[in-house]
């Protein structure tokens, strides 16, 4: 596979805090993969490593197929951009004025396509608004804004989505999805909100205490996770016993629901109860979530 | 390093610090001259044009002090330091990029004074005093002391990411060696023997006694030697044209100046950037 980004036992260490423990992870071209991780497991560290902001205690990593401690990794970070916890935006000048100053930082001959970026984000109508005014979500949109500056080919995003309002959220993915799908670009985040982020990685990278826990594509997710079927009777006893006859896995939630975890014939069903005078109210099908999965994978306790 | 310099200089064209500086340090220079005009009309006081002429120096360094730790510490607060180290650019050429953009904003506030002193001094001051070719020198020597001063705000405004303690501690910083530089000159400038007065028989009498703070070969090699290296000791030196080692002050700023963009550039880039 064309990976974009890779780390291979990538360590930071802090004094005596290891954030990043022999982290080996792997971006797809075309992917995005979302980062998930409680806080403090080491999704920012590995951002700003990636980004170059500090250098591994020990390890490599290779982006565009140029080692992070080669000479022409200058050259393979102009490909991306990245928004790293907060949006990197002069507060005293408006979303144009920024877009200006990152197309001089990146020695761009003309600032074509300023006002496309702009629209893009929703903020062609800001006009001479400092951005000291904006929104939170509105300062996010910039900053990916800037970050989109040069085309990039990787964008790095880091909780792009704290803060914002529903709307913002909504907003914030309808962007990354347009930007993969239209401009092809290869995008990592790091979310808390695990809902929001199954609602757009391809793939995902679950990390804990600074270690990988697992790689998955999306697809192999949604295998991985159980489905059930969550069924409402009048008499969980009753339905225990069709259950066992059939043969199938179930687990008794309440007097009067359960979950069954297989595929079923609803009517097979409903006639085996009728025998046994339990009449089944509903029946709906339920997916694991990301969420429980990641806590299926990283126990318990305090979660993302 | 040239698109950086492009967009530090751009940024330096709209920083509302900057040009409130330049306005003060322009009116400053008007107004000494004024005040020197009316001592000349109401005392007839012989006021020569190049006796304050190195006053700008001394204002562009406190200038510099504001400005640098404002205009890199801006580049922290917001987190845009992020945006050029993000694509790819040196930490040494974003070190360099700042310093030269801070030593031509320190040269353009000790022109704007230059510009308000001798455009309005040519016509209402006396002519020079000292010959051209000191004039000259002094010059150099406040150049080179500037550049020192900017070395050295460079370096702790890079090197502190916070916006405001940078900006507090350059101030200080100016301050303290303005001061401390002060007191090296007062003491430098101690006579050997003081006046003593007693009365005699009823007659006053004046008698030469040694006086204590004046300061003996060795400490005054060491006094002369921290004026001389601080840029603080060397606007002094210019302030009052009493310049003890004209050729030496400017190698003494050049040495200053890469010692401390030595390590400031060593420094940042071991630095993790948040």
């Amino acid at each position: 596979m064309n990976y974009v980004l890779s780390t291979d036992a990538l360590c930071k260490q802090y004094g005596a805090f290891q954030a990043l423990d022999a982290l080996s992870m792997h971006v797809p071209k075309g992917a995005i993969y979302g980062f998930v991780g409680r806080n403090g497991a080491g999704k920012t560290t590995l951002i700003r490593l990636v980004c170059g902001l500090q250098e591994p205690t020990s390890g490599t990593y290779t982006l565009f197929g140029q080692s992070g401690a080669g000479r022409d990794i200058g050259r393979a970070r102009r490909r991306m951009g990245a928004v790293v916890e907060t949006p990197s935006i002069y507060l005293d000048m408006t979303a144009a004025q920024n877009l200006r100053q990152q197309y001089r930082v990146l020695g761009l001959p003309s600032f074509d396509g300023l006002e496309e970026t702009l629209r893009l984000v929703g903020l062609a109508d800001t006009g001479r608004k400092k951005a000291r005014d904006f929104s939170l979500g509105m300062r996010q949109r910039l900053g990916i804004a800037v970050a989109l500056v040069g085309d990039p080919d990787l964008l790095v995003l880091d909780e792009p989505a704290n803060g914002l309002d529903p709307q913002g959220i909504v907003e914030i993915r309808e962007l990354l999805l347009r930007l993969n799908r239209e401009r092809q670009i290869t995008v990592l985040i790091s979310s808390h909100i695990l809902d929001e982020l199954s609602k757009l990685a391809t793939h995902y990278g679950f990390i804990d205490g600074g270690r990988m826990i697992q790689e998955i594509s999306a697809e192999e997710l949604e295998a991985a996770c159980t489905k059930c079927v969550r069924a409402e009777v009048s008499d969980t006893k009753a339905l225990a016993r069709v259950l066992e006859d059939m043969g199938v896995e179930y687990k008794i939630l309440t007097d009067t629901a359960a979950d069954i975890y297989a595929r079923i014939s609803i009517s097979r069903l409903a006639a085996a109860l009728a025998e046994e005078g339990c009449e089944l109210l509903s029946a709906k099908e339920r997916d694991e979530s990301l969420e429980s999965y990641f806590i299926g994978l990283v126990g318990g306790g305090e979660h993302a | 390093m040239r698109k950086l310099l492009s967009a530090n200089f751009s940024r330096l064209w709209r920083d509302k610090v900057f040009w409130i500086g330049m306005a003060c340090i322009f009116g400053y220079g008007c107004w000494l001259v004024s005040t020197r005009h009316g001592n000349m009309l109401r005392f007839e006081s012989f006021e020569p044009l190049d006796s304050r002429l190195m006053d700008g120096f001394a204002f562009a360094g406190g200038g510099a002090a504001i400005f640098v730790s404002l205009f890199l510490g801006t580049d922290y607060s917001d987190g845009t330091i992020r945006n050029k180290v993000i694509v790819g650019h040196k930490r040494s050429a974003i070190y360099w990029a700042n310093w030269v953009t801070g030593v031509a904003a320190a040269l353009l506030l000790a022109g704007a004074y230059l510009l308000a002193y001798c455009g309005l001094g040519v016509f209402l001051l006396d002519a020079p005093a000292s010959p051209a070719a000191q004039t000259a020198a002094f010059f150099a020597i406040g150049l080179f002391a500037l550049v020192a001063y900017v070395s050295l705000f460079t370096l702790l405004s890079m090197l502190l990411t916070k916006r405001s303690s940078s900006g507090m501690l350059c101030i200080l910083l100016f301050w303290g060696l303005f001061i401390f530089s002060g007191m090296l000159q007062s003491r430098l400038d101690a006579p050997e023997l003081l006046p003593q007065f007693a009365m005699v028989d009823g007659v006053e009498q004046v008698e030469m006694v040694p006086n204590p703070q004046y300061l003996q070969p060795g400490a005054r090699r060491v006094c002369q030697f921290l004026m001389n290296l601080f840029p603080s000791g060397q606007t002094i030196e210019l302030l009052f044209g009493n310049v003890v080692h004209l050729f030496r002050l400017p190698v003494y700023s050049a040495a200053f100046s890469a010692a401390t963009t030595a390590l400031g550039i060593f420094a940042f880039r071991k630095k993790d950037l948040k």
